[in-house]
């Protein structure tokens, strides 16, 4: 079994949780096929600036308002 | 596992000319003195697989940081190398070539199997998926570099231990980690969460001050009297008609007009209505008629006042010069009695000095005579009576009786004069009393005029004006007293409309701070700040979501590890006690631990249990690297894309015997991979011809020339 099947195997948690973990493995192990490290971070980062970039524009929404 | 086939170098570091090399046997010897380019042979391979990843600081190699990939001797450089590989399974084929073409740029090609040409970002891809390694692998489990060595066994952990997981094949597991940790998602969502309480926490404040700010007006709205059930809207708005119509009754009352002051129908727009009704009445306080008259009086009251002082002040100085002037007249009477008097007796004391003056002028002239004549100065010239020592005795007479006599009158005509003077400048303070009195008098009728004209009225001289100035003021008085109790009355019905706008504006207050904290209140609920949560739970549970996948890359690496380990542990073991033959070690305890990151962590014990690598020589722990390193590359357990190693000069701080045994050991790992050799020491090159049993293909650096670079033999 490689890396990626060990990982996978390794992986906890329950439902959908599970299903998310695991897909989640498989876009990082995909971004390190492709181009390494430097893409993993990059995929991630992408992961993160999905939700930080809405965040900070929601976040400055309301501190206007308030 | 990828072999290599052949390697083509042109213009690379030690080469200008193109040489082309054929690995056509398992064990590879690159045998030659020093400086005759069998490195740059070595290195050549690295370079067209890596590319810039195996030059500058970044590979932890010293010499590495300034390396120059183009021969100094070819202009303009012409590098060129390609590597061709084969896959030992499939028997695919691979060719690689690379171009230099400055510091920072080459070029790549990639030729596939079915003759597929990949050239730029598409060969660099390709290539790191068939190789599945960065240089960083290749410099620990392929290439025996002398910092290779140095990493495995170096006091720092964290670098022993990367460069062991390498050896053992787990590189994947360690860059997916570090490649993960590299986007630092924890840090990210640190920041979110705070940023997130931040703004809770001022939501919060703002809560809090609102409700404090209310709950004070409220007090304060119950000090002034307002019920509960007028702290609203339709509250505010009723006290705005109210004194809208109070105002109307005073304007009426007061005889003045109302600016437009419409009550607006919500108490938004009450901020407006207020202005205008504050700035009515501080006109109806300054111009109600009343207050008018007001004005008018006290102008007048000051004016009869400073009348009265004026002629008040007047009549004093009248008064006062005319006692004096009274007074200075009976005086004046006797003054010039005496005046006459002293004149009189001046020129009787004149003529009296004169005649002295005569009589003793002749006197004088006589005694003159006498002396001069000769004449007998016991005889007088005149009646001729004897007399002795006349002439002295005439002197000493006219010296005592007239001269003192002369001296006398003219002391009782000094102190005449001086009297007449004194009373002289007597008279002139006189004429000047008469003068201020006739000045006074006038100024007296200036001021009656003045009076006359204030009053309305002429002022004759029967008339007492100070008493008319005092029934006048009076008058003012009276009036003014009538006035104010109007006024007052007045200005309290303002103060009473004022409080009322007053009360009018705390409900305004109550109704915005109210109006504010739903607002923030409203926040809280809104879609926003529900979304926002949930981006922040997201952000926890991408974290949480990578902890966990952390937590299987690191259980799943470890549970990797302790296989290799278990299997290559022997095989460390073994190559060691036969390349060190330390009689002191018995045993070598290769064992895995986990560190506080999750990483494998690895220790080298001998029997005891003690750390072996501070207590072995230099011979020793150089063998003991060859041992791990071989024991990894020779491995089944181990897993490397590569099918040949690469050890450069090996035989650094060995002995004879180290060398036989480590000659035994290549002849081992030969069955596993393709070892190339590189050597300039002749004893090992010696028994490597000699000992190792396996196909063999020797390539002898034999000179080198700045022209022509190595001059290769193959043997």
């Amino acid at each position: 079994m490689n890396y990626k099947e060990q990982v996978k195997g390794k992986i906890t948690g329950k439902g959908n949780e599970l299903d998310r973990r695991k897909k989640l493995w498989g876009e990082i192990d995909n971004a390190y096929e492709r181009g390494g490290e430097g893409t993993i971070k990059s995929v991630l980062i992408e992961h993160s600036n999905s939700i930080t970039m809405e965040f900070d524009k929601l976040l400055k929404q309301l501190r206007e308002k308030l | 596992m990828m072999e290599l086939k052949t390697l083509k170098v042109r213009g690379f570091r030690a080469y200008t000319e193109e040489k082309e090399f054929t690995f056509d046997n398992h064990a590879i010897f690159l045998f030659g003195e020093n400086h005759r380019g069998k490195s740059s042979t070595l290195n050549a391979v690295e370079w067209c697989l890596f590319g810039n990843e195996c030059i500058g600081e970044k590979t932890l190699i010293p010499e590495r940081k300034y390396w120059e990939i183009p021969n100094r001797n070819i202009q303009p450089p012409n590098v060129l190398v390609e590597v061709e590989l084969r896959d030992k399974e499939t028997g695919d084929e691979l060719t690689i070539t690379r171009k230099w073409v400055s510091a920072r740029k080459d070029e790549l090609k990639v030729i596939l199997r079915d003759g597929e040409l990949l050239q730029g970002e598409e060969a660099q891809e390709k290539l790191a998926q068939l190789l599945k390694s960065s240089f960083r692998d290749f410099l620990t489990t392929v290439y025996q570099h002398q910092e290779a060595i140095r990493a495995i066994l170096t006091q720092d952990p964290r670098e022993r231990n990367e460069a062991i997981d390498r050896l053992l094949g787990l590189s994947d597991y360690r860059n997916i980690l570090r490649g993960i940790e590299m986007a630092k998602l924890g840090t990210e969502q640190k920041k979110m969460g705070g940023d997130f309480d931040n703004f809770a926490g001022a939501i919060d404040a703002v809560l809090r001050s609102r409700e404090n700010d209310l709950k004070d007006k409220r007090v304060k709205a119950v000090e002034k009297g307002l019920k509960e059930d007028r702290l609203c809207e339709k509250g505010a708005l009723g006290i705005a008609s109210e004194v809208k119509d109070q105002l109307l009754k005073f304007a009426s009352e007061v005889n003045l007009s109302l600016a437009e002051l419409q009550v607006p129908e919500q108490w938004r727009d009450l901020n407006g209505f207020q202005e205008i009704a504050d700035g009515e009445i501080k006109r109806f306080r300054s111009e109600m008629p009343d207050v008018k008259k007001q004005e008018d009086l006290f102008k007048r009251q000051a004016e009869i006042r400073a009348l009265k002082e004026k002629y008040e002040q007047k009549e004093n100085d009248w008064n006062s010069t005319k006692t004096k002037s009274d007074n200075m007249e009976k005086e004046s009477a006797k003054l010039q009695k005496e005046v006459k008097e002293l004149e009189k007796k001046i020129t009787e004391k004149q003529k009296e000095r004169s005649e002295m003056s005569t009589r003793g002028a002749v006197i004088t002239e006589a005694l003159n005579y006498l002396r001069l004549e000769g004449v007998d100065k016991n005889t007088c010239p005149v009646c001729e009576t004897e007399k002795p020592d006349l002439l002295y005795e005439l002197e000493k007479e006219r010296a005592e009786k007239y001269e003192k006599l002369v001296g006398a009158i003219q002391g009782q005509l000094d102190a005449f004069n001086n009297r007449r003077n004194e009373i002289n400048t007597w008279f002139e303070e006189y004429d000047s009393v008469k003068r201020s009195f006739e000045g006074a008098y006038k100024a007296i009728g200036q001021v009656k005029k003045e009076i006359g004209e204030a009053l309305g009225r002429e002022i004759t001289a029967e008339d007492d004006p100070d008493a008319i100035l005092s029934n006048a003021l009076k008058q003012v008085d009276k009036k003014l007293e009538e006035l104010e109790k109007a006024v007052k009355s007045k200005q309290e019905n303002l103060d009473e409309i004022a409080s009322s706008l007053g009360k009018m504006q705390l409900i305004v207050d109550i109704l915005s701070f109210e109006e504010k904290k739903r607002i923030v209140e409203q926040i809280q609920q809104s879609s926003e700040y529900l979304r926002l949560e949930e981006l922040k739970d997201q952000m926890a549970m991408l974290v949480d979501d990578i902890e966990k996948i952390k937590e299987a890359i690191s259980e799943a690496s470890h549970e990797a590890a302790e296989q290799r380990v278990t299997a290559a542990g022997r095989v460390i073991d073994n190559y060691f006690h036969r390349i060190a033959n330390n009689p002191s070690i018995s045993k070598i305890a290769f064992t895995l631990k986990v560190d506080s990151r999750g990483l494998n962590s690895y220790v080298f014990e001998d029997q005891n249990g003690r750390d072996l690598t501070p207590i072995l020589s230099q011979g020793d722990l150089n063998a003991l690297a060859l041992s791990i390193f071989l024991g990894m590359a020779g491995s089944k357990e181990t897993k490397q894309p590569f099918g040949f190693i690469i050890l450069d000069d090996p035989s650094q701080s060995l002995g004879s015997e180290h060398k036989e045994k480590l000659v035994e050991v290549f002849d081992e790992v030969l069955d596993e991979r393709m070892v190339i050799l590189s050597s300039m020491d002749k004893e090992l090159q010696d028994l490597a011809l000699s000992k190792i049993t396996k196909a063999k293909t020797k390539y002898v650096f034999a000179d080198w020339t700045q022209e022509q670079g190595p001059e290769v033999n193959k043997e």
